[in-house]
């Protein structure tokens, strides 16, 4: 893996995301884990992350108390724990069960058409739905899907309550 | 009504419909009692209508309840998970799916085989150095399922200032080393398990980076 210097190959910058949306912007990185202490002591130890327990319903999932989902900052965070310097994302610590058994990225979708187009999209290219919960609580629309080569991600349709204000949700202005 | 309510707790700021209101605040879990509500109107600059809490150097790290974010140390970005990695068996499929659905732009990197290549992917808005320009997201890569080779599948890329004393630290604390220090297009990995099985890339900070930039900052 490589990184990349301005006037160095690929001699040009990425493209400009210039719609009002953060579809496709990868979020937030999912690890599971079996001892929630055990895992707190690597990841602040190793690390340094620093960690909160998530309310319940927060991306569509209810968790036992003790194995609640964990986020964490893994760089500096605003007050409402998403990044505050570009470059790096937060992750989530979710507990390993049946069900959830193998690490997943979340990926934010389209406000602007309903999250069945989306994941009609993401089957028509190949994709597939694992669990579609559509409206999950009264704060988010989530669906568990795989990408044609078995990558997991969890699409979030976030609700109206976005201002547009908030750091993350700047995007290229024409 | 519409209403742009900001949490007592947390400060914590979202627009809703006095009528719809989440039964909890959706970033501390605070109930509505903590809400302060006040018109929407599409405001241009954020207000700020509750002061954040100030953090607590003191805490302890392994306490779960909502706290303001520690404060990072600066010139260092030691922690911070930096890039995602999906693996393919068919690289153009996986191109064209995350091109036509998601709309990323995707390069092959500079030194890798145009057959098997490894791709880099730009998911939102960049800088020239294809570094994102807007926080809380990822750039990351699509790789060769098959050139693997440690059967953990690794799926994120955490920086590290160094890789050495990064593995000391792994084991002390019931990870595993499982791929040694290797060298990609001039860049230093290894590969290690995190004591819950998880694959980790470890990336060392270039000996390039100036400090200036913006992935570079603290707060």
């Amino acid at each position: 893996m490589s990184e990349y210097k301005s006037g160095a190959y690929p001699y040009r910058p990425p493209k400009k995301f210039t719609k009002k949306s953060l579809h496709g912007r990868v979020r937030t990185g999912n690890l599971l884990y079996e001892d929630l202490v055990r895992a707190q002591k690597f990841y602040v130890n190793v690390f340094g992350w620093d960690m909160f327990k998530l309310p319940k319903n927060v991306l569509g999932r209810c968790p036992d108390d003790a194995t609640p989902d964990v986020i964490c900052a893994s760089g500096p965070a605003q007050f409402g724990w998403e990044g505050a310097v570009p470059g790096y994302m937060p992750a989530e610590l979710i507990h390993k069960d049946d069900e959830m058994n193998k690490p997943y990225v979340m990926m934010e979708v389209e406000m602007d058409v309903s999250l069945q187009e989306t994941l009609d999209r993401v089957v028509e290219k190949g994709g597939k739905i694992i669990d579609s919960k559509g409206e999950a609580g009264d704060w988010a629309e989530v669906a568990m899907v795989e990408d044609p080569a078995g990558n997991r991600l969890l699409l979030w349709r976030c609700p109206d309550s976005r201002t547009w204000e908030e750091p993350e949700t700047d995007y290229d202005k024409e | 009504m519409l209403k742009l309510y900001t949490c007592y707790c947390c400060s914590f700021p979202f627009k809703a419909d006095d009528g719809m209101l989440p039964c909890e605040c959706p970033a501390c879990g605070a109930s509505p009692d903590n809400f302060l509500g006040e018109p929407y109107n599409e405001q241009e600059i954020r207000r700020i209508h509750v002061d954040p809490p100030t953090g607590n150097a003191d805490r302890d790290p392994m306490d779960l309840k909502w706290h303001m974010p520690k404060r990072f140390p600066a010139r260092t970005r030691n922690g911070r998970l930096r890039r995602f990695v999906f693996e393919y068996d068919e690289p153009k499929i996986l191109r064209d799916f995350y091109t036509d659905v998601f709309g990323w732009d995707i390069i092959n990197t500079e030194t890798s085989n145009p057959e098997r290549p490894l791709m880099y992917c730009a998911t939102g808005p960049g800088n020239a150095n294809w570094e994102p320009r807007v926080v809380s997201f990822c750039y990351g890569f699509l790789k060769a399922r098959d050139s693997e080779d440690t059967g953990l599948h690794p799926m994120y890329v955490i920086e590290v200032d160094s890789i050495d004393k990064t593995v000391e630290l792994v084991e002390q604390y019931g990870g595993k080393l499982r791929k040694p220090a290797y060298t990609v297009d001039g860049q230093l990995y290894a590969v290690v398990e995190d004591s819950e099985g998880n694959g980790l890339y470890l990336w060392q900070t270039p000996s390039t980076v100036t400090w200036e930039e913006p992935e570079s900052q603290t707060l």
